[in-house]
């Protein structure tokens, strides 16, 4: 048989098909039960399986008491809380579908608007988080107050004395029983976000049909607040503790009060719904029926929302906090004064088509209260999509009917639309959006990155200024200044295969919006080719940019083909191989436009393509930069190290301990494998 | 699923165990057909599918999200076990494995074992042709047999195999034309 008739042979051989659905369902149980999730368990059996009857101990620690449901019809949906504990549990019976399990979506916590248009400025000598909104902080895995720098590592929080960088050293770490989410730093008081998942297999179907022999998992993560003193660095010493059932969503800072958003699902034991609880100090709260809101959107599943706000210089201050009843998935954006959080609404797609619930929550010190609720026609991508500016709130969305359509709708304080802009890039969707005052700046992409720039001036009638036509595409915007945007994202080009565009090597852009009708990208800087990536793609905290100092940092993992390989020519569909992982820093200006400083990586062996593979999984991957004065920190999970920020020079470098999958901690070096 | 769905769900997977439930249902069926396709065999097919799974938990804090899908790891995993599958007289499980099957694990069904075990043999059986061409296939050196199975068999793309072997996709063209060659050689 010749070659070709044998490859034919071997195309076209019949294989089986088989499947073992005793084996699937077994090992599944035994590797949900296995030591790795059971480490985590902290819930007491007893505890999680008896009836709950602690409704009845309540201690009614925040909010008016409501004992009548109270309709305030403020904006699309109608608002109430719920007249007692039979009618939550009815209108859970009548209005969920989902019968599996449940698990929850985690989004990032969005943008804070308020009156702030462009960042933080860097203040002090040294950078801060990039944040959405001034004034409103982000948790984060790294921190600086400019002379230390506190940094997450799995379940350990670590205090580094970062400068000057001749002196660093590592002076304390916390370990905590759960995964630290992110910190925040206030003067002398470190917060840590801590979530523990415990869980335990249900097997009792509750809106299951009696067929059914899947058994769903209930998960019943705990959300801890722990407010360290952290006044002696070398001996941090635990001031408070609270804590909440439910699944750690997002947190922001606001002078000295954390907000923190948690969600858990309802689900039913012995014809009992769970309702939220609160810990604090040493003090168990169960949020009664009649304290929690809800609209009338069905779902597939219920979460309880608790927006929890806690002062951390004051711990004699109680926490406080509002529960609202909401579908699944969630996004969030916090201006100065307002929660925001959306849900998609599922619509069919004929004649029907998605649509974003919107909630608005007001915050102002220790006082949380639902206020607000509204809709929107489309999805909503993250937290840069949405946006406060003198009292309305400002939403970019896309629908996803028979071709996609963006919208940008304003809304009123109230939720009330007062002005649209609809079915803008038919066929294409949103990359990134971005809010500044007046104007509100969008990429859409299917083959080409149209970059609109839309007046909101108005806010009974947006409107589009301009628009750019480049290739490629921005997952990140951040304002360079009032009259120019810095775009981050990927270069593409357009497929001989269809009608779409292969993304390619990471892209960093610098438009000028000065005239609007005319946007133009003045500079622009390729990196790598396809395969390259950064997290700033997708994690906005870890870019770093000041334009004072003309600097502009990002993390970036790079690779490389080897065209001897493709001797017909490359396709625009190859793939490169990883050769460099580390920081790319630039200089950033009007001017100059973007010129490469130089490189700094922590990687210190790059091996055989065969390692290569597994070099993304590297601790010795650069995840985050700051700097503090004249240096330059480039911070992975195995080191900080230190470079002069002119010429990045080395100085010095601090080794952390890296935890590996076997629990083992390797002193760091080449890491094994 | 798309890539950002499962990307969020490979995240919350380490600590989540409905998230890892999630990505298990999604890929359980894929990897042990492609198991079971490797070695015609369904208790090796059940033990490797079992420690493929195990390790990817273990090991699931080091998965980088890279705008790849899971779906390569996870292949690589499985592949790394079948070539140790056929370099040993005898599989070797890990410890982790065994101390699973100790607490209770069962490789078959608790429901209705043996039935479903001898009606999978029996459906196994029928595939004949398969069968002939996979004994050939199993004499060949590990290198050939990954890719006439990734490609021929899971019907993945060259760049794809690629990703999973991690080795470059030149190198993976001339061993497939190799392995084909080797294969027809002793037909």
């Amino acid at each position: 048989m010749k070659h070709e008739d044998f490859i034919d042979r071997l195309e076209h051989l019949k294989t089986p098909e088989i499947e073992l659905r005793g084996h699937k369902q077994a090992l599944k149980m035994a590797l949900l039960n296995s030591g790795h999730f059971k480490e985590r368990t902290i819930m007491n059996w007893a505890k999680v399986l008896a009836p709950i009857t602690a409704a009845l101990l309540l201690i009614a620690v925040v909010g008016v008491f409501v004992n009548n449901p109270r309709l305030l019809p403020l904006g699309g949906n109608q608002i109430s809380r719920f007249a007692s504990y039979e009618e939550l549990q009815n209108f859970i019976k009548k209005n969920a579908q989902y019968t599996g399990s449940h698990w929850t979506w985690r989004e990032d916590f969005s943008s804070v608007g308020g009156k702030g248009v462009f960042l933080a400025p860097a203040t002090n000598g040294y950078s801060p988080t990039n944040i959405q909104v001034a004034g409103v902080d982000e948790a984060d895995i790294v921190k600086t107050d400019g002379e230390y720098i506190y940094l997450v590592s799995g379940n350990k929080t670590i205090i580094v004395k970062a400068y000057p960088p001749e002196q660093a050293q590592v002076l304390s770490k916390i370990e905590v029983a759960g995964t630290v989410m992110g910190i925040f730093i206030n003067g002398d008081r470190l917060v840590v976000f801590e979530e523990e998942t415990p869980y335990y297999p249900y097997y009792d179907i509750w809106w299951g049909s009696a067929g059914e022999t899947y058994m769903p998992l209930i998960v019943s993560p705990k959300t801890s607040i722990k407010v360290y003193d952290i006044s002696d660095r070398e001996n941090p010493r635990l001031q408070r503790e609270l804590s909440a059932d439910g699944q750690y969503v997002s947190s922001r800072m606001i002078g000295d009060y954390a907000y923190v958003v948690i969600n858990e699902p309802v689900y039913e034991q012995d014809d009992e719904l769970n309702l939220p609880k609160v810990y604090s100090g040493g003090n168990e709260t169960e949020i009664p029926a009649t304290d929690i809101y809800y609209s009338d959107v069905s779902d597939y599943y219920y979460m309880y929302t608790t927006i929890m706000a806690i002062n951390t210089q004051n711990d004699d201050q109680e926490p406080t906090y509002e529960t609202i009843l909401l579908g699944a998935s969630s996004n969030v954006y916090v201006s100065l004064n307002n929660i925001y959080l959306t849900f998609p609404v599922w619509g069919t797609g004929v004649g029907d088509f998605d649509k974003s619930s919107i909630y608005r929550i007001h915050i102002e010190g220790d006082k949380v209260e639902y206020v607000a609720s509204g809709e929107v026609p489309g999805m909503v991508l993250n937290q840069f999509s949405m946006d406060e500016y003198e009292g309305y709130f400002r939403v970019a969305t896309t629908t996803h009917g028979e071709k996609p359509l963006n919208n940008v709708y304003v809304l009123n304080m109230a939720l009330n639309i007062t002005g649209s802009l609809e079915s803008l890039a038919q066929g294409e969707t949103i990359y990134s959006a971005r809010f500044m005052g007046e104007r509100c700046y969008l990429v859409t992409f299917r083959n080409i990155d149209p970059l609109f720039v839309i007046d909101l001036s108005n806010p009974d009638a947006p409107k589009v200024l301009g628009e750019l036509k480049i290739t490629g595409y921005s997952s990140y915007l951040h304002p360079y200044d009032e009259n120019h945007i810095i775009g981050i994202g990927k270069e593409a080009v357009a497929a001989d295969e269809g009608d779409f565009a292969w993304y390619q090597g990471i892209k960093i852009a610098l438009f000028d919006v000065s005239d609007v009708n005319n946007p133009v990208e003045i500079s622009k800087y390729e990196i790598g080719d396809r395969g390259t990536d950064s997290p700033v793609l997708w994690d906005h905290k870890a870019f770093l940019f000041d334009k004072e100092r003309n600097l502009l940092v990002i993390p970036v993992l790079e690779a490389k083909i080897n065209a001897t390989q493709y001797p017909e020519g490359v396709p625009s569909s190859a793939y490169g191989q990883p050769v460099w992982q580390g920081a790319y820093v630039f200089d950033i200006s009007i001017d100059d436009g973007l010129r490469l400083r130089g490189k700094i990586t922590h990687v210190e062996n790059i091996t055989d393509p065969e390692q290569g593979y597994y070099y993304y999984y590297s601790p010795f991957a650069v995840e985050r930069s700051l700097y503090i004065d004249d240096v330059l920190y480039t911070i992975s999970q195995a080191k900080i190290k230190m470079n002069n920020l002119e010429n990045l020079d080395y100085i010095n470098e601090v080794k952390l301990p890296v935890e590996y999958g076997d629990g083992s901690i390797v002193t760091p070096g080449i890491p094994e494998r | 699923m798309d890539l950002n769905e499962e990307k969020e769900l490979v995240r919350q997977a380490q600590k989540a165990p409905d998230a890892f439930a999630k990505l298990y249902d999604q890929y359980y069926p894929k990897i042990f057909g492609y198991v079971l396709r490797r070695t015609a065999n369904l208790e090796a097919a059940q033990d490797i599918t079992s420690e493929t799974f195990l390790k990817a938990l273990r090991k699931l804090w080091q998965f980088h999200w890279r705008n790849i899908s899971f779906s390569p790891w996870l292949y690589k995993i499985a592949t790394n076990e079948v070539n140790q599958y056929f370099r040993k007289a005898e599989y070797k499980k890990s410890v982790s494995l065994e101390e699973l099957q100790e607490q209770g694990f069962e490789l078959i069904s608790p429901r209705d074992p043996e039935s479903e075990l001898i009606e999978a043999q029996e459906k196994l059986k029928q595939h004949q042709d398969f069968l002939e061409i996979q004994g050939k296939i199993a004499r060949l050196p590990a290198k050939y047999q990954e890719v006439i199975a990734l490609r021929f068999f899971e019907k993945k793309q060259i760049n794809e195999i690629a990703e999973i072997l991690g080795k470059k996709e030149g190198t993976i063209k001339s061993l497939l034309h190799r392995a084909v060659e080797k294969l027809r050689e002793t037909d």
